[in-house]
């Protein structure tokens, strides 16, 4: 169920918060949110709920066994838990996101003909299968306690507004939210302020930049020439960024909503100055996990290494992450090509970088970043060399395909507002002291609920279905 | 913006709710009068149907102590999204005041196509950001795109020709005609050809008339003009208007004449009404939602031999199209009502035409749906009259099996270029 539909604003969330403010307890209001995220991830597919619950079985009775072991020192048994742990979370994950890629790959190897197919996701599967890690590693660490409370536990792992895309969550950034009744008013306005500024985002501008960047990849690359492949790169950029911050903003502010003030993803990441930065500005939570349970382990287990053992680190990280976010060789290249980046910019260049003007820096960042959109978006490899010399003016500036014969130069108003909403402008805003506050913050209220009157309305019109040959 | 600030009463929260809990309350309110039909996207609306979804099945099945049917209701909510779909649709068209935001959304579309245009001199901008349609300076019509013309196009052409020689060559006793109706993404007369270097601008009907087929006999519209062209079509519909159905009626009888000498004399259509109120907002101006000033529908009064209509071996001479209605001051005046599909008729993939005149000769006329308003024109000077639309045809249409059940001697195509000699499920079967 997306978040930016009708059916979720109109049916889902109004029942969710009538049932989830009334009750005024707690754990009842946990039940309710538990009910409502069970809800929530059968509608999408009922068939995946089983499996959830096998899931939530195991990492639940994991989490209490491995408390149990370290409670009684007994390190080795709590690791292997862990480990048993950490591998049936890890199968079921590659089991559905992972069998085709490396069926495909055992297949290229085996000289008979065998059948690998792709399996449909279960929703959310892979922020769910990082959450639950993240909870048995802290667990194992003895940085969490193991939560006995099995209807906590399961709301930790299912809540609905981070199921789809995140952010991932540790227990602890959900935890106080899960003990205490912290639900007030301020909370929920500025939840509700966060949920129309996302939704804007995802179909305002998201699902608009999208059609034009589509169109401009699915073209022949043979056929557009650079400023239809950089406008197409441009606007597919700020796609995926809209889109994943928006769902991020509508995450954050459900969860602020619900009284969960949930971990930040993005902050403005096509401001940085170096791709080291960009990481740290981009899909914050995911860079976290993997920092803390991935790279910084592995710096500790190899700290004797001398030759290049950062370097690999990063690199093995980054490719990891490509896989993480696909299953598919693109999606590899991908975190390779920016952990080779990273690597170079760990030791060295971004020294270098720092003396340069700042302007070349943001060039440099954002020219890179964009490089890598188009192996993250192209996710056949053989077409890569006809985008990228469409790029770099193989056809020259304008080729056989035109802005207009694709029809998308009404898109270039909604990339340049997109652009100027990747400057921290609303962050300016915030810092305004204004004279009246009340009519400030209302004149604010009211704006935000025109926003989000409008986004309903394109909601709808995307739903418009008037054909030209429906029968008459 | 985001400032916190302690309140104890949020002009945000008040009126977010009162917004997301007042539509389910509308619905619930509303009870069994939902909306039922969308004439302006020609379809039933899609309705909450508690009783019918699977859950409420199980639940019904349980009550009467149904086990076997409760289990198959229960497997089902596994197996299919079947209710969630139909729900998520209802949630979507029984939105109160729906069109109303669909249009406010579209409106803001147009600013943004109209910002993006400002300093440019286009001779059409798009009309919406969803449907590829423009419209003309002073919204005088709804024009399509050009259509694009490459190595692919020319060799669906190719067999195209080669099919008409097959089918020409096979069938030495039957008269095979093409008759080309000028579109404008096709045309050379298409104002945003020089703004799209890949534009077909006339140059596949070129390509089609330098190949001609031998024993195929060609005639097309060659309009001169845009002008001329808007004269011919519908501003706000797909479909050429009375005007063009004339203009093509006559050319075409002039083209059956030369295999055809003792054909009965021309029809005389001169005698075209307008149906006053009959605002026509066609499927151009439907789909795009552009705010267009209506066409004036208009039909023809014309003298006629006595003919009978059917279909799949039933009679429907008096319900396939009410052109008589309209005559007769029976018609809609409902904005987005399809006039063009209700005078001249229903898409139908084969209907039979039998005219009560002296004719022995039988006309096969192939098409889409631009080829309804000649039926009861060119029906009138033949004993039978076939008329197919590929697209819609029931089966697989075979020539042979075909002639085998209707002797032809004219078989008559009707089209575009799409239709004439491109798209290759428009061909003959042999």
């Amino acid at each position: 169920m997306a978040f930016a539909s009708i059916h979720f604003i109109f049916l889902f969330l109004p029942v969710m918060l009538l049932a989830y403010f009334i009750i005024p307890k707690r754990g009842w209001k946990n039940l309710v949110l538990v009910l409502g995220s069970l809800g929530f991830f059968a509608w999408a597919d009922l068939r995946h709920l089983p499996l959830l619950l096998l899931s939530l079985l195991i990492n639940y009775l994991s989490g209490l066994l491995i408390q149990h072991a370290n409670d009684h020192e007994t390190p080795k048994r709590a690791k292997a838990l862990m480990v048993i742990a950490l591998l049936l979370n890890l199968l079921i994950l590659a089991f559905y996101k992972y069998f085709g890629f490396l069926g495909g790959i055992v297949q290229s190897v085996l000289p008979i003909e065998v059948s690998f197919p792709e399996r449909a996701l279960p929703l959310g599967i892979s922020y769910l299968t990082f959450s639950a890690l993240s909870y048995i590693l802290d667990v194992h660490r003895g940085t969490e306690k193991a939560e006995k409370n099995v209807l906590n536990f399961t709301a930790y792992l299912v809540m609905f507004p981070k199921l789809i895309q995140g952010p991932i969550t540790r227990y602890k950034d959900v935890k106080p939210g899960l003990l205490e009744l912290r639900v007030n008013l301020t909370d929920v306005s500025l939840g509700i302020r966060r949920f129309i500024i996302g939704l804007a985002k995802k179909v305002l501008i998201a699902d608009s930049l999208a059609i034009a960047a589509n169109k401009v990849f699915a073209a022949d690359p043979s056929t557009i020439g650079a400023g239809v492949a950089w406008f197409g790169l441009i606007a597919y950029a700020l796609t995926v960024f809209f889109d994943f911050s928006g769902y991020t903003d509508m995450a954050l502010g459900l969860g602020g909503m619900l009284g969960f003030k949930l971990p930040e993803n993005f902050n403005y990441p096509y401001i940085s100055q170096s791709i080291t930065e960009f990481w740290r500005r981009w899909h914050m939570s995911l860079t976290a996990w993997f920092r803390t349970y991935l790279f910084i382990p592995l710096e500790f287990k190899r700290r004797k290494v001398k030759f290049l053992r950062q370097p690999t680190n990063i690199l093995l990280v980054f490719l990891l992450t490509g896989l993480w976010h696909g299953a598919g060789w693109n999606f590899l290249f991908w975190g390779g090509y920016f952990g080779l980046l990273l690597a170079l910019e760990a030791n060295g260049l971004e020294k270098l970088l720092k003396k340069i003007p700042r302007v070349f820096r943001h060039l440099y960042t954002l020219l890179l970043v964009l490089l890598g959109w188009v192996f993250f978006r192209l996710t056949n490899l053989q077409n890569w060399g006809g985008f990228l010399g469409a790029l770099f003016g193989r056809q020259g500036w304008t080729a056989l395909e035109t802005m207009r014969s694709l029809n998308i130069l009404f898109y270039i108003p909604i990339a340049v507002i997109a652009i100027l909403l990747c400057l921290p402008i609303l962050e300016w805003v915030k810092k305004v002291q204004p004279a009246r506050p009340f009519l400030w913050n209302s004149a604010l209220d009211l704006v935000h609920i025109g926003i989000f009157a409008l986004c309903v309305a394109y909601i709808l019109a995307n739903g418009f279905q008037a054909f030209m040959y429906a029968q008459f | 913006m985001l400032a916190r600030t302690n309140r104890s009463f949020s002009l945000i929260t008040f009126l977010f709710c009162l917004l997301i809990f007042s539509v389910p309350v509308f619905w619930a309110l509303r009870g069994n009068n939902p909306q039922g039909f969308s004439l302006i996207e020609n379809r039933n609306l899609q309705q909450f149907n508690p009783k019918d979804y699977a859950f409420s099945r199980v639940v019904g099945s349980l009550l009467r102590k149904n086990f076997a049917s409760a289990r198959e209701s229960f497997r089902g909510l596994f197996t299919d999204r079947s209710d969630q779909v139909s729900i998520e649709q209802a949630a979507s068209d029984q939105f109160p005041l729906r069109i109303d935001m669909i249009k406010a959304a579209r409106a803001l579309d147009r600013a943004f196509i109209d910002l993006a245009y400002f300093s440019a001199s286009d001779p059409a901008i798009p009309t919406d950001m969803h449907s590829e349609f423009l419209v003309l300076p002073d919204d005088s019509a709804i024009i399509f795109a050009p259509a694009r013309y490459d190595t692919a196009v020319q060799t669906q052409i190719d067999q195209r020709i080669e099919n008409y020689r097959t089918l020409i060559a096979q069938y030495p006793r039957i008269n095979f005609y093409a008759y080309h109706m000028d579109r404008l993404p096709y045309s050379p007369l298409n104002p945003l050809n020089p703004q799209v270097p890949h534009a077909d601008a006339g140059r596949s009907l070129a390509y089609f008339e330098q190949h001609l087929p031998t024993g195929l006999s060609f005639a097309k519209m060659d309009l001169q003009s845009l002008d001329e062209h808007l004269q011919y079509y519908y501003r706000t519909d797909h479909h050429w208007n009375i005007h063009g159905i004339i203009l093509a009626y006559n050319q075409i009888y002039d083209l059956l004449k030369q295999k055809y000498p003792d054909i009965s004399p021309r029809l005389v259509l001169a005698q075209v009404v307008s149906f006053p109120g009959a605002d026509f907002l066609g499927r151009t101006a439907a789909i795009s939602f552009y705010p267009i000033a209506p066409d004036q529908f208009e039909g023809i009064l014309v003298d006629l031999p006595p003919y009978r209509i059917f279909e799949s071996g039933t009679e429907i001479t008096a319900v396939f199209n009410l052109s008589q209605n309209y005559h007769a001051g029976d018609y809609s005046t409902e904005p987005y009502y399809y006039h063009y599909g209700k005078y001249f008729g229903t898409i139908s993939g084969f209907v039979e035409y039998v005219s009560a005149n002296s004719s022995t000769r039988n006309l096969m006329l192939l098409g889409d749906s631009n080829k309804e308003p000649l039926h009861a024109l060119l029906a009138a000077h033949y004993r039978r009259t076939y008329m197919i639309n590929m697209r819609e045809y029931p089966g697989d249409f075979n020539l042979v099996d075909f002639l085998a059940d209707h002797p032809v001697d004219d078989i008559l195509v009707v089209g575009d270029n799409h239709i004439l000699f491109m798209d290759p499920y428009s061909a003959i079967d042999p």
